[in-house]
């Protein structure tokens, strides 16, 4: 009676019947909507077409080069990103003349769209794979070195000081009640940093490389395979949920073996 | 029994750190602002001196003195000035039709637990999908000019707005709920007078994300349509002729442009909403 | 109104909460309330205490209407429940106020659920403030309260709509000792001078016994009514009340029972 509409449960039968039924009108739709015309302007390809581009005979060959690729780009950048962020941060949240000093900056940086720094990283790292991972480094740093920071920053006062009346050294603080801490703000940093790690990697593709599924985006928008395009973009919706799941289990995986927090 | 509501009934002072420190404004101002100055100026003539000792090219990283004379450069002005309404024109537009759109979807989702079922696998599936992927799609549709940059933004800006507005009217306290419907509150009257005043701040704050978002999808959407014009197209050109004092030039505008937008308007009405509304996190 | 009506009418009132999934992460099935029937006359002040987790929120919601129970009818001025009803006020441990609103308006939130406001109803909760101490505050935010004061806000405001019936759920439940005897010495105060019936939750045992003209002593979970004790005062009751041996006597009582029905259910 009292349930609030956001918070009610909603497994019930009307909920799959809706489920059911608007995904078989949007599937109807898609494969009877679009003209199945290749070179129309405004062409969307066809249910069927897609599903073919996606079956045994699409070209997974292409798909799975490009995609080895990106995320060969996306993984190695974000590695970068992630032990540069978590140096940095740990060394930003110890001092605060500074972190006072840098936070304006990092913050400022923060608000550049990481993108526009793809045309830099072209003219740096040239066209091939490091100019990507430059480019997606550099877009992953900073959530993680401000959560980073932010953890070691915000370290439980109470905590520090149960620690010192029991005798802990700065030293041993630091290993035992700062840095257990911090498990979860860099958890926190790199679920959004994963994300942008694979979106950067695209983007970097897109204003210039020469593999990668940003490439092959826009070889098969310019050659009008469409169907290709959106097997493409589907494999994307795929990987892009592996991937979200990933950092879900690795954080479900640590913090399950952390003593505390 | 609401044991966990408990804590949050004795008065906290506001802000006792800040109430605490007596020093006057001019002084507290100095305090503040001297280390940011002090590492700014140290930072770029670090850049500077290293620059002109090893003589590194000007094409790996331009001299500070190099990228303010571009700056100060009437034709650079009057580019970046251009190229900037344009840019900011696609933001604006895309993120008031793609924020509106989500934040009314989300409203959708929260108040209908069959809509919020039903759409609830698309709006993950299409959230996990690298948006940008789509640009080359977007320019064949939409062409390569405004319409496209606004699209390719206001899809961005979209999703962010439905999942904080859905986060946000989920987040609404329980009790708070409950005292309205004690009081015989209608529905409407509980989305109105309860809900939606409760999750103004929440919502706002994803209204931030949509903005920072909407501000890369017309980046995104300039990078890939050629005519489309703006920050994007004059970063690729300057990329062209290998100009990377002027690159460097382009991405400090678009960072002040991205803090106007991102930190300070936004910072200013997250504030304002969050003083008046109180967040309930 | 007649004398034979009752305020409030319990019988065989059970409810059990659903338990929900299955295997291991289950949660059962559990009866809070079993078997409660009570009489609630107009113009008294009944307490109903227990130990924790008795059931006795559930009690309230069943009256309120927040809850359908399980069995058992639940009557208010003679007519059956069936959701929440515009004569009844209620406050409830979080005081609930809503942050975006000042004192005044806080409190005519109930009035403006039904309707326009009148100048009348801001007269009559002027008054309530004013009775509650509060004179002066009435276009204060929340946060710049204290939380005793929130708390008679958030019972002016139950008194607002000029209910018949004023519902609390262990409103002080959250204060410090002493600002709680003051808020009972006020509560008192208002509830004779609003001649309401008024149901308060509570597991304070001085609290219920200076407050009320009856105390309802529920047994430990499932609840059902063990003992209902009287205290023999006067409507007016004070701070001085408590410091008497017949107040400590009383007390006495109801802890023994209260003891009792512990120990008794759950041994």
């Amino acid at each position: 009676m009292t349930v609030p509409p956001a918070r009610a449960r909603a497994g019930t039968a009307a909920g799959w019947g809706g489920l059911v039924v608007v995904t078989a009108v949007l599937l109807a739709a898609w494969q009877i909507v679009p003209s199945g015309v290749q070179g129309d302007g405004s062409s969307v390809p066809k249910l069927d077409a897609t599903l073919k581009a996606l079956g045994p005979s699409g070209e997974w060959g292409e798909y799975l080069k490009a995609l080895r690729v990106t995320l060969g780009e996306a993984f190695l950048g974000l590695l970068i990103g992630l032990v540069a962020g978590v140096v940095l941060g740990v060394l930003l949240g110890e001092s605060k003349i500074l972190r006072q000093g840098v936070y304006p900056y990092a913050v400022a940086l923060q608000a550049l769209p990481p993108i526009a720094l793809a045309p830099i990283f072209v003219i740096w790292f040239g066209f091939g794979m490091t100019s990507k991972i430059g480019l997606v480094g550099a877009a992953t740093l900073f959530p993680i070195l401000v959560s980073t920071m932010a953890g070691v920053a915000e370290t439980d006062r109470n905590r520090i000081e149960m620690a010192t009346a029991f005798g802990a050294s700065r030293a041993q603080i630091r290993m035992r009640v700062v840095f257990p801490g911090l498990v979860a703000p860099i958890f926190s940093g790199l679920e959004i940093s994963v994300v942008l790690s694979f979106l950067a990697a695209i983007a970097g593709e897109l204003i210039s490389a020469n593999a990668g599924v940003g490439v092959i985006l826009q070889v098969y928008q310019r050659d009008f395979r469409l169907a290709e395009e959106f097997a493409v973009l589907l494999i994307l919706v795929a990987v892009g949920l592996a991937l979200a799941s990933l950092v879900r289990v690795a954080r479900h995986f640590v913090m399950e073996r952390m003593p505390d927090e | 029994m609401n044991r966990a509501t408990a804590e949050r009934v004795e008065p906290r002072g506001p802000a006792l750190s800040r109430g605490t420190w007596r020093a006057g404004l001019p002084a507290r101002a100095a305090f503040l602002l001297l280390p940011p100055v002090a590492v700014g100026l140290a930072g770029v003539l670090l850049i500077q001196l290293v620059i002109s000792r090893f003589e590194i090219s000007g094409v790996v990283i331009p001299k500070p003195t190099d990228v303010f004379a571009v700056m100060r450069s009437d034709i650079f002005l009057e580019q970046v000035g251009q190229s900037t309404w344009e840019t900011w024109k696609a933001t604006l537009i895309g993120f008031a039709l793609g924020a509106g759109t989500g934040v009314l979807l989300g409203l959708l989702m929260a108040e209908s637990r069959i809509v919020r079922f039903v759409l609830y696998p698309y709006v993950v599936a299409f959230q996990s999908l690298p948006k940008i992927a789509l640009a080359p799609v977007c320019a064949l549709w939409l062409g390569f000019g405004l319409t496209m940059k606004f699209s390719f933004a206001a899809m961005l800006a979209f999703f962010p707005a439905v999942v904080a507005t859905l986060a946000a009217l989920a987040a609404v306290p329980e009790t708070r709920l409950e005292m309205a419907a004690a009081f015989h509150a209608s529905r409407r009257q509980r989305l109105l007078r309860i809900s939606l005043p409760s999750a103004v701040p929440g919502i706002v704050s994803g209204l931030e994300i949509s903005m920072a978002f909407a501000l890369i999808g017309a980046i995104v959407g300039e990078f890939v349509a050629p005519s489309a014009g703006g920050l994007g197209q004059l970063l690729l050109s300057y990329s062209e002729s290998i100009n990377v004092a002027a690159e460097f030039s382009v991405l400090v505008v678009l960072m002040l442009l991205g803090v106007a937008q991102n930190k300070i308007l936004f910072g200013v009405l997250r504030a304002g909403t969050e003083r008046f509304f109180e967040s309930s996190r | 109104m007649t004398t034979t009506e009752h305020a409030v009418e319990l019988a065989g009132l059970r409810h059990v909460f659903a338990g929900r999934g299955r295997g291991r992460r289950a949660v059962r099935d559990v009866e809070a309330v079993a078997n409660v029937d009570l009489t609630v006359r107009p113009g008294e002040f009944v307490s109903i205490v227990g130990p924790s987790g008795c059931g006795k929120s559930t009690v309230l919601k069943a009256i309120a209407g927040l809850l359908r129970p399980t069995a058992g009818t639940v009557r208010v001025w003679g007519e059956p429940v069936t959701g929440p009803r515009r004569d009844i006020g209620i406050a409830l441990q979080d005081a609930t106020l809503l942050p975006w609103r000042d004192v005044m308006f806080n409190c005519l939130f109930p009035v403006e659920l039904h309707g326009k406001v009148a100048d009348e109803d801001r007269e009559r909760v002027s008054g309530l403030l004013e009775r509650a101490g509060l004179a002066g505050f009435e276009s204060r935010r929340p946060k710049e309260l204290s939380g005793g004061m929130r708390q008679r806000v958030a019972i002016c405001r139950a008194l607002a709509d000029d209910p018949r019936l004023l519902l609390l759920d262990e409103p002080f439940g959250a204060l410090d000792a002493l600002t709680r005897e003051q808020m009972n010495i006020d509560l008192n105060r208002v509830w004779r001078e609003t001649g309401k019936t008024a149901v308060l939750i509570t597991h304070g045992i001085e609290e219920a016994v200076l407050l009320s003209t009856r105390v309802v002593i529920l047994s430990e979970r499932p609840g059902t009514v063990v003992e209902v004790v009287t205290p023999p005062f006067p409507r007016e009751r004070t701070k001085e009340l408590m410091a008497t041996p017949e107040f400590a006597e009383v007390c006495g009582r109801v802890r023994d029972r209260l003891f009792a029905a512990d120990v008794g259910v759950g041994g």
